[in-house]
């Protein structure tokens, strides 16, 4: 945002972002248009698109302005098209959820926004056109910004397409929390008897290097010709452009910042390989199989539930609070195996946990190592907690813990119910077996 | 058929930072093997305009696939676009307002870091960060004023490795190096000035003392259009990687031939971008990209260049190449030729530390830097290891009278092979320490008593000690 200073000046000029400009500075003159002011930079200073493209930054204190005439409009205009359906070909639906995939830039301002649909995605990836394509906008958010509402409006949006001719459902979907959301789905869909696919981008669509276009091809072959019925995470396999992995929605996880191969199976082997020309290659044979099933929806959840990390120095009131504003569950990430602060007593959760129990709210344990099982016995701090009424995940994620218990709290009578739901697995978030890995 | 040239003159120079503009990866690439590679596909993305760009559009027509080579010191997460730029290099940044103040530009208030669309693959992101750091300025040439368009600060791109069946080889190792890039207005009357031009416009640079050296960090692009008897001007042509500067003058009255000998046939110009070759041919490349090449980089922040920052790089600011030539030739009476080899030397600083702090005598000094290192390099000696402490050392050393100039290769020579050897310890090692007056005296003394005299003496005396004797006390004292 420019000052205020700037704002009133151009206000009493008449002269909006956008216009064509001449800027006199220190006896030099510039002609360009008006850009809007970045959130970073210095807010007294004018930034104006010279003719050659470039942006200069001009300090305001003694500029004179003219307006030229002449008005470019700022901001990115989405074009919906409207898609025939061509017999023979295979149909998918995608809906558009917003994040990085579709985030597109506004090439004057440089600003990103999640206004890309899906159709507009379709006309970047001419690949696309070997589908029929139900597109649908359900909005656009980026993924930090997600919450169980929209995995709510999610999972009823494709419900509707499950129940479609579509052969399969693609949601495009920020990366940061894509995670939890393939989670939620993997517990609010029952009976799945076609594959939902979540995929997205690290790089923004606009630019000629982005990820999206395999990860989105690829998405769009795995939801059409794959014999996987459930909810399933395509992101690219590696840092090349080669492949993507189909995860499974409840043992994924997001494991870079920034890298295009951000997303890693954790304690399961990916479900396949796909690649850009529409081959997969399984690498899991053990998923829910296509069929002719009845889908049914089930999005009831708490949503009182907290995720807490147990760090050194971790300060057991932090619990009051929890408890004092009602939460009805916590999941811990303990440190290795699932532990806890245990032995001083000033310092110790287990009183928490025990206060917890008691009172009938769930506690439940997992680790933030992210790989491997948590384990109730192995040292005699760890059979404490186990004692205090701690409920110990095996090998789920934390992530996965926290949304599956919301769900579980909201279709359990006690405690004694919900301990057995979390530790009976309902969509994959559980292995008895631990893989081992390469 | 009256054909009027409109030309101008891009150079690209690679500056000396420690680091690559936008991530902490090292700025000097060394020659090495690769440690890996990713394989990439890039594609056109709609522009500014909601239309593909054309020179996108038409690297894309090519599908092709890509692949980058990891080189250890030089390649992280930023140059596999793996992970976003980091702030821009303040180093690279000074240099260039450096080279603005010298040019006579103005410096912008804040710079704007933008994005230039390339789809050739030459950057793993599709795009080239680039900013303006001034704008106009001029330079005199024998032809008159030339103009200033605009500086740069900008991303090397990736080096070409090769092309095979629809692959090209990247190697990443230079990919984010800071470049400078000075564009001049069409204001080049022919091939001669050009090369005029861009041989000034690289002493403007390398004064700064903060540029690369070698081959392939300096690169000259040249504009060229033409206009018949006053008609409207033809279409702009821009001729990429000129390296060689003998090559400039030929180059461009080709250019000027060909576009004639079309507009002579009645075919139109079209605006193209053409690849210089090594015989002073060009050969079609692309078509010329258009504007909408160019949008803000919004993971860079702008960057405020106060006044005040401005005023403490003008106080800094080496003198203009012209001056610095006649200050040594005049001043500091170096022979024209040194002169040419000191005043643009990477070795300048230290020149000129040694001059005036230790009075050595410019000329020696600068020898010693230019031609006596130049020399121990050719015969093989590992002189890298030469660093500015050693040859300040060096200087020190010679300045106690610990030895004699004519010492000063051998002692370099040593010191380059065993480079933890302190100065003093190779001399003594060598027994190249200075003769004492005393000693000098005793041997004069004993030569006279065998019959030598005068010149024969002086002679015979270079001949056995030449290594430690000071030729003026010898002959003060014969
Ligand atoms: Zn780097």
């Amino acid at each position: 945002m420019y000052s205020k200073k700037i704002q009133d000046m151009l206000a009493s000029l008449g002269v909006e972002v956008g216009d064509k400009l001449r800027v006199k500075s220190k006896g030099d003159i510039y002609e360009g248009i008006l850009m809007p002011k970045a959130e970073l930079g210095d807010p007294n200073t004018l930034v104006i698109k010279l003719s050659n493209g470039y942006a200069v930054g001009l300090n305001f204190e003694g500029a004179a302005i003219e307006r030229l005439g002449g008005h470019t409009e700022i901001g990115f205009k989405s074009r919906e098209a409207k898609m025939k359906h061509v017999e023979g070909k295979s149909t998918i639906s995608i809906l558009s959820t917003g994040g990085t995939v579709a985030s597109r830039v506004d090439y004057t301002t440089g600003g990103v926004y999640a206004s890309y649909n899906a159709s507009d995605l379709v006309s970047t990836v001419p690949e696309l056109g070997q589908f029929n394509i139900n597109s649908k906008f359900l909005f656009g958010i980026m993924s930090e910004d997600m919450t169980p509402e929209h995995w709510r409006e999610i999972a009823k949006g494709v419900l509707k397409e499950l129940k479609s001719d579509a052969e399969g459902v693609v949601v495009t979907h920020g990366t940061d929390t894509m995670h939890f959301t393939t989670a939620a789905l993997s517990f609010m869909l029952k009976n799945l008897n076609k594959p939902i696919v979540l995929t997205g981008s690290q790089r923004s669509s606009d630019r000629g290097s982005s990820d999206s276009f395999i990860n989105l091809l690829c998405a769009a072959h795995f939801a059409s010709k794959s014999d996987v019925a459930e909810v399933s995470l395509v992101m690219h396999g590696s840092p090349n452009d080669d492949f993507c992995y189909a995860h499974r929605g409840t043992k994924v996880r997001k494991l870079h910042t920034s890298k295009r191969d951000a997303f890693k199976s954790v304690n399961d082997d990916p479900i396949a390989k796909v690649f850009p020309n529409g081959k997969i290659e399984l690498v899991n044979k053990n998923y829910r199989k296509r069929s002719d099933s009845e889908v049914s929806l089930d999005d009831k959840l708490e949503e009182k539930v907290a995720l807490i990390k147990v760090y050194p120095g971790i300060n057991p009131e932090i619990f009051d609070f929890y408890l004092e504003k009602k939460f009805r569950g916590f999941v811990i990430e303990g440190t290795g195996l699932g532990h806890v602060p245990t032995t001083i007593e000033k310092d110790s959760l287990i009183p928490k946990i025990k206060e917890a129990t008691k009172a009938g709210i769930p506690v439940c344990i997992t680790s933030q190592c992210i790989f491997g099982r948590v384990h109730e016995f192995v040292y005699a701090n760890l059979r404490k907690e186990f004692e205090a009424g701690a409920i110990f995940c095996g090998d789920m994620l934390p992530e996965v813990a926290y949304v599956k218990l919301m769900h579980v709290l909201a279709h359990s009578k006690n405690m004694e119910e919900a301990k057995k739901m979390m530790l009976t697995n309902i969509a994959g978030e559980l292995n008895e077996r631990t893989p081992v890995f390469e | 058929m009256n054909i009027k040239m409109m030309g101008g003159v891009e150079i690209h120079q690679r500056l000396a930072t420690d680091e690559k503009l936008f991530c902490s990866c090292s700025a000097q690439p060394k020659d090495g093997k690769p440690v890996g590679e990713i394989v990439r596909k890039q594609r056109a993305v709609a522009g500014e305009l909601g239309e593909v760009d054309l020179a996108a559009l038409h690297e894309y027509s090519r599908d092709r696939t890509y692949r980058y080579q990891i080189f250890p010191k030089t390649t992280c997460l930023v140059e596999l676009d793996e992970e976003p730029p980091h702030p821009m290099n303040r180093d690279a940044l000074e240099t260039v307002i450096e080279v603005c103040l010298l040019l006579g530009s103005r410096v912008v208030d804040e710079v704007q870091v933008m994005r230039k669309t390339v789809i050739d693959g030459s950057n793993t992101a599709g795009f080239q960060r680039t900013a303006i750091v001034g704008l106009g300025g001029s330079i005199q040439t024998s032809k008159g004023e030339v103009g200033i368009q605009t500086i740069c600060l900008e991303e090397e791109s990736s080096g070409i490795v090769g092309e095979k069946d629809g692959e090209v080889t990247y190697r990443l190792d230079r990919l984010g190096i800071p470049l400078i890039e000075i564009a001049t207005c069409p204001d080049v009357k022919d091939g001669e000035h050009a090369r005029e031009v861009v041989e000034k416009l690289g002493n403007i640079v390398r004064i700064t003392g903060k540029v690369q050296r070698g081959i392939g960090t300096i690169r000259q692009d040249l504009n060229i259009s033409i206009s018949k008897s006053g008609a409207s001007e033809g279409a702009r042509v821009e001729i990429k990687g000129v390296q060689e500067l003998g090559l400039i003058g030929k180059i461009v009255e080709r250019e000027v031939a060909r576009q004639a000998k079309l507009l002579e046939e009645g075919k139109g110009l079209e605006s193209e971008v053409r690849r210089a070759l090594s015989d002073g041919e060009t050969e079609y490349m692309r078509p010329m990209p258009g504007s909408a090449r160019l949008y803000p980089e919004t993971d860079v922040p702008p960057i405020k260049i106060s006044r005040e920052w401005v005023e403490e790089i003008r106080k800094k600011l080496p003198e203009k190449p012209e001056d610095r030539r006649e200050k040594l030739v005049e001043e500091l009476k170096i022979g024209e030729e040194l002169a040419k080899k000191i005043m643009l030397s990477k070795n300048y600083p230290l020149f000129e530390k040694v001059v005036n702090e230790l009075k050595i005598e410019p000329k020696l000094v600068a020898a010693t830097l230019e031609e006596t290192i130049v020399s121990l390099r050719r015969e093989g000696a590992p002189v890298d290891n030469l660093n500015e402490n050693k040859l300040m050392e060096l200087f020190i050393e010679y300045k106690c009278g610990k030895f004699v100039k004519a010492a000063i290769p051998e002692v370099l020579r040593d010191v380059s092979r065993n480079p933890t050897q302190s100065i003093s310890h190779s001399v003594e090692k060598l027994k190249l320490e200075k003769m004492s007056e005393a000693e000098l005296r005793r041997i004069v003394e004993e030569k006279r008593k065998a019959g030598k005299s005068g010149k024969s003496l002086i002679e015979e005396m270079m001949r056995e000690h030449r290594l430690r004797v000071d030729m003026k006390e010898l002959s003060a004292l014969v």
